[in-house]
């Protein structure tokens, strides 16, 4: 079966992101396809490479970007989403004339199409809310 | 394909509500056949009259009146959320299909996906 997951929650504010990494992996280990992960809402900050969880917490964009280099699976994150929150890779950094970029080159930069045609493609479309 | 957009947030508490309803149009604008469906504390997005200048945010009710203009099909709004809160449907915003629960249990059966 063909899985599409959306994340909604922001990373370190909800178990949205968590819940969704424990929901792929579990997908892969089924010997399910995993077609894309789409980051929305607050859950576009999991690419954030200036993120410094404490000790004893754990790192969530860690897990994904490990998920991605092990499996290959897209992680995408929404384009209005993340410009708005601060959330910019190097074209858009270049492109606003801002003075850094943040995403993790694990996720790519993605317009809401991206997750509607995943979803019509998909057999199943789960969504991890806030 | 029939994407239903199932809305439970209040509409300036977050941005979550004009969020869900940009990807509500997007999928509109890929020939999908959408419907939005407002429940709980979301009903109150429907609200006629919305002053939201001194919110400097954008008006919640301005988007759900364009939904028509994009081909949005059906823009539902739970009964019971309305009652809850002495709502009436012909008193709101913008035009609205009201749903009871066993209305909004077939919905959800018929939607071949649910974005929330």
């Amino acid at each position: 079966m063909k899985f599409t997951l959306a994340v909604h929650g922001a990373p370190h504010n909800s178990q949205a992101a968590l819940s969704a990494y424990r929901f792929a992996r579990a997908v892969l280990r089924r010997g399910h396809q995993l077609q894309r992960v789409f980051f929305y809402h607050d859950g576009v900050q999991t690419a954030s490479t200036l993120a410094v969880p404490p000790q004893e917490e754990t790192d969530v964009g860690a897990l994904w970007v490990g998920l991605h280099e092990e499996t290959g699976t897209e992680l995408d994150i929404c384009i209005a989403a993340s410009l708005k929150r601060g959330m910019l890779d190097e074209t858009e950094r270049d492109r606003y004339e801002r003075n850094a970029a943040n995403v993790h080159p694990a996720f790519q930069i993605a317009g809401l199409g991206v997750l509607i045609e995943a979803a019509i493609e998909c057999d199943r479309l789960v969504t991890f809310r806030a | 394909m029939n994407v239903l957009f199932l809305i439970t947030d209040s509409p300036y508490r977050t941005q979550r509500v004009v969020e869900t309803l940009e990807a509500a149009l997007v999928a509109a604008v890929f020939d999908q056949q959408v419907s939005v469906l407002l429940k709980g504390d979301a009903v109150w997005s429907a609200l006629p009259d919305q002053d939201v200048s001194e919110l400097d945010r954008r008006s919640v009710l301005k988007i759900l009146t364009a939904l028509p203009e994009y081909d949005v099909e059906h823009l539902y709004v739970c009964a019971e959320s309305l009652a809850e809160r002495g709502l009436e449907a012909d008193t709101l915003g913008t035009p609205v299909e009201t749903l009871t629960a066993s209305e909004q249990r077939a919905l959800l059966d018929r939607s071949e996906r649910v974005i929330s």
